[in-house]
């Protein structure tokens, strides 16, 4: 009863054939009741989780081939990690190669996020590791206005445009565009696309042609499942340019990562198959095949 | 005369009479748009479920509004609401939302965002809960 | 009834006079050490008790014959599959109707902690997941739940309806034949009498609400009788401390739910998903305020449940519980996991901010870094938040 009046609401508005129409219909009730329920994983369309964190507390109450288990058993493709510390990402990587993209975090642990930026040291630790290990890129960071023209996040993108890897930004939009100020052909992966209203990251994503965005914990592009007619429309019209994630930031929310594949999976069915797989790995697959050089 | 206030109130915007204080609304315009609003019931209260009727007095362009999103935000906690209300179409560009609310003291942002297709028009109210 | 709430805030306040005797006197705060916004955020957390008029969505609630039905039923073991427990099991009306452990143990040991029943007309949703969007159909729940009752409509309404007694009561109460009525509609019966038993039990009147309405007097004499330590605990919870911003109103509750950093791992490999579990839990319910068990044709109450949205912070989030008569109910958080409350405000002081998001999450916890003495003053005022608790009838 929750969920079938805005589904029945969204079918009468749509300009479609009534028959496709009821069909949608069921299909999106049939869909909703089964993922109300727990952790039914239909795992039918790969996903690759652009945001999962593997930090320090994680490591002992979920140690790397539990955490490799968790993620098998989302029906994850790949999953891009970043951890405070980095070591975390390191040991998932040699658990399974095959799924994991390393992205270097520049915490050295947590409580980094509000002062990296104006720590000299995480330079050189940085770079240390982009010597020592292959990554796909830099983050996911923090950084927000002004302080992305600060010298330690200068040298990110420096870093990022040296060795041809993506930045994964947890900022607002003025932030992503002093980036790119910086170097117009940054990679930048804009983490929970900045949090913005589909208007404004449809604006970003014209503005700067090598901006992708993911889609890491919020919701309100599709309410209990069902996309908003403005996201719809974004995706259609940037269908190169979304991903998912879930963003496990406490231990307790790897277990989360299944049932936010299961979320991903409904409302991705709203839309057309090939722009449905695109945003669930496609886009994801081909920029780490394309920084990893594979 | 009652019905000269009408014509007046219809020629004052472009889309639809745009009710005042005499019926309880409250305007609320920036450069590029106006609307009115009341809430039901017509005081807020912590943990007390209400409504808004929201009227689309004046907006960029010619058409009409095809769906309003009302919303509410604590911007110091950084969270919204736990319940999302739904709009309910009266007349043209005459929108009642049901099931909002705050469930903290402090002060709320309320966000009304009215689309015309893909082009959203967002007006803002800040509202201070008493504890 | 009303003498009786009259004579348990008259020995609730004769308690609190003997108990503050020794501390009080020249030292006890002046009013005026309280600022405006103090004061009227004191002033938010009462006055007690509230109004708790009838269920609306329960045509029983407050009808004396279902009243001493449910009494009955709250302590009878045939609810339970293998007859060995009934509710009174881990909500001992001797415990302030908990059961004083961190978890409860049904059949097996269940995940939460026993929630002190009290003041129940004032919750918008029931059990720390919020489940239950009524008294009636959460009380449902355990005797449902293969960990607890592990029983069956079938199997109620068989071995309740063999009882003369009960018989005879529910056909006083709801003007039907019980072993007649359908077995759902039975269970659904038994509950709505079991819930308006539990609408009896209210927390009466304690230090802190004489404290309280003093102020709001301007009586001096009054006020002075609260311990110097509660009111400068008092200070940081509607100050500093921001404990107020959930824990809020006469009941000190929001009622609604949030991730305060508590771990909740459940073992290994299993967490309590708190409200996210609670929300796909009440969706799935036929008993919810949506379904057709509710008794109130226009269902004024049932916002809360239709506007219900589920939301990826929800994942961890559990309810806001009452601080009434807090010192009786230890331990504490859902999973029972700190046994005093002095270890409460150790986690307040020293919250994993890491945990908690705060960049796009909580930001209303911060670790707050309480001297030992400030420690001791907030659980010092918690413990004002006590009396006994009474049923009214
Ligand atoms: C095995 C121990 C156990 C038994 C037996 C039990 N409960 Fe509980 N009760 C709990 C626990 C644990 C919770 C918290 C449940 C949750 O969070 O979902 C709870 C929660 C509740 C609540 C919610 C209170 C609130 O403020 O939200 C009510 C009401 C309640 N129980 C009533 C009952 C009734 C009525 C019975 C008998 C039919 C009963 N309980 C039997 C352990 C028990
Ligand atoms: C962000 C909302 C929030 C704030 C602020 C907050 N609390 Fe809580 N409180 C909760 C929640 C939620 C729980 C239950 C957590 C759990 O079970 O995991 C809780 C639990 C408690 C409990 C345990 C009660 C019981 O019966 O188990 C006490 C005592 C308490 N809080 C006191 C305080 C004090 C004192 C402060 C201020 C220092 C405070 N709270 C601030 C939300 C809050
Ligand atoms: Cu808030
Ligand atoms: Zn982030």
């Amino acid at each position: 009863m929750h969920v079938t009046v805005p589904i029945a609401y969204h079918a009468r508005h749509r300009p479609q054939p009534g028959v496709n129409a009821m069909r949608r219909v069921i299909l999106a009730v049939l869909i909703a009741t089964l993922s109300a329920g727990f952790a039914v994983a239909d795992t039918s369309r790969p996903i690759i989780d652009v945001h999962i964190h593997y930090s320090h507390d994680a490591w002992s109450m979920l140690p790397p081939p539990e955490a490799v288990k968790v993620l098998r058993q989302a029906g994850l493709k790949k999953a891009f990690v970043s951890s405070s510390s980095d070591d975390g990402t390191q040991m998932l990587y040699r658990a399974a190669p095959d799924l994991i993209v390393p992205v270097l975090r520049p915490y050295r642990r947590r409580g980094e996020t509000g002062t990296w930026v104006k720590d000299p040291t995480v330079i050189q630790h940085v770079e240390g590791r982009l010597k020592a290990n292959t990554y796909a890129g830099i983050g996911e960071f923090h950084v927000f206005g002004a302080d992305a023209d600060l010298p330690v996040m200068r040298r990110m993108v420096e870093l990022a445009r040296e060795r041809k890897i993506f930045l994964h930004a947890h900022s607002d939009a003025d932030a992503v565009a002093r980036i790119f100020v910086q170097d117009p052909d940054a990679l930048v992966l804009w983490a929970h696309s900045g949090f913005d209203q589909a208007d404004k990251v449809r604006a970003m994503l014209a503005k700067h042609k090598t901006l992708w965005a993911d889609l890491a914990f919020r919701s309100d592009h599709a309410p209990s499942g069902k996309l908003r007619p403005e996201w719809r429309q974004l995706f259609l019209d940037y269908p190169d340019r979304f991903m998912v994630g879930t963003d496990t930031f406490t231990p307790e929310r790897w277990h989360y990562v299944v049932e936010h594949a299961s979320y991903s999976r409904q409302w991705l069915a709203d839309l057309p198959t090939d722009v449905a797989d695109k945003i669930a790995f496609g886009n994801a697959e081909r920029l780490a095949a394309a920084v990893l050089g594979k | 005369m009652p019905w000269t206030a009408a014509l007046s109130a219809l020629a004052a915007s472009n889309s639809a009479a745009c009710p005042g204080p005499e019926q309880g609304f409250v305007r609320l315009a920036s450069a590029e748009a106006e609307i009115a609003y009341r809430w039901t019931p017509d005081e807020l209260k912590i943990g007390q479920f209400f409504g808004v009727e929201m009227v689309a007095c004046r907006l960029p362009g010619g058409e009409a509004v095809d769906t309003i999103v009302v919303d509410a935000q604590m911007p110091a906690h950084g969270h919204g609401m736990n319940y999302r209300p739904r709009s309910t179409r009266l007349a043209p560009d005459r929108y009642l939302v049901s099931g909002l609310m705050l469930h903290m003291a402090g002060h709320w942002r309320v966000t009304f965002d009215l689309f015309q297709g893909t082009k959203r028009t967002r007006l803002t109210h800040d509202v201070t809960l008493k504890p | 009834m009303k003498r009786l709430t009259a004579i348990a805030a008259c020995l609730a306040v004769a308690g609190a006079a003997v108990a503050i005797a020794g501390s009080q006197g020249r030292n006890a705060v002046e009013p005026a050490a309280f600022s405006a916004d103090e004061r009227e955020a004191i002033l938010s957390h009462g006055p007690w008790p509230p109004p708790m008029p009838p269920d609306p969505s329960n045509r029983v609630s407050g009808n004396s014959d279902a009243i001493a039905l449910g009494r009955w039923l709250f302590s009878d073991k045939r609810l339970s599959a293998d007859g060995a427990r009934s509710c009174a099991t881990c909500h001992d009306p001797a415990k302030a109707f908990t059961d004083g452990r961190d978890r409860s143990i049904g059949l097996v040991r269940v995940d939460r902690n026993a929630i002190a029943l009290a003041n129940l007309r004032l919750n918008r949703w029931y059990g720390w997941a919020g489940a239950a969007d009524s008294l009636w159909a959460q009380s449902i729940r355990p005797i449902l739940d293969p960990k607890e009752f592990a029983a069956t409509p079938e199997l109620v309404r068989a071995r309740l309806a063999a009882d003369a007694a009960i018989r005879a009561a529910y056909a006083r109460v709801f003007a039907a034949e019980m072993s007649r009525d359908p077995p759902e509609r039975v269970l659904v019966n038994l509950a709505k009498a079991l819930a308006a038993y539990q609408e009896t039990i209210v927390t009466a009147r304690t230090p802190f609400d004489d404290f309280r309405d003093a102020l709001a007097r301007g009586d001096t004499a009054t006020l002075a009788h609260y311990p110097l330590a509660a009111q400068k605990g008092l200070k940081i919870f509607v100050g500093k401390g921001r404990c107020t911003a959930c824990h809020l109103g006469p009941n000190f509750t929001s009622g609604e739910f949030e991730d305060v950093g508590v771990p909740y791992f459940v073992e290994a490999h299993r967490v309590d998903a708190g409200r996210f579990a609670g929300i796909a839990e009440l969706r799935r319910s036929s008993f919810s305020l949506a379904g057709p068990h509710n008794d109130d044709a226009v269902r004024a109450d049932a916002a809360p449940t239709r506007h219900v949205e589920q939301l990826h912070r929800n994942w961890g989030e559990f309810r806001v519980p009452s601080l009434r008569n807090v010192a009786a109910t230890a331990p504490y958080m859902h999973n029972g996991s700190l046994a005093t409350l002095e270890d409460v405000v150790r986690h307040y002081s020293q919250v994993d901010e890491e945990r908690l998001h705060g960049t796009e999450g909580q930001r209303l916890l911060r670790p707050l870094h309480l001297t030992r003495e400030e420690a001791s003053d907030l659980v010092a005022f918690l413990k004002t938040l006590s009396s006994a608790v009474v049923s009214q009838r």
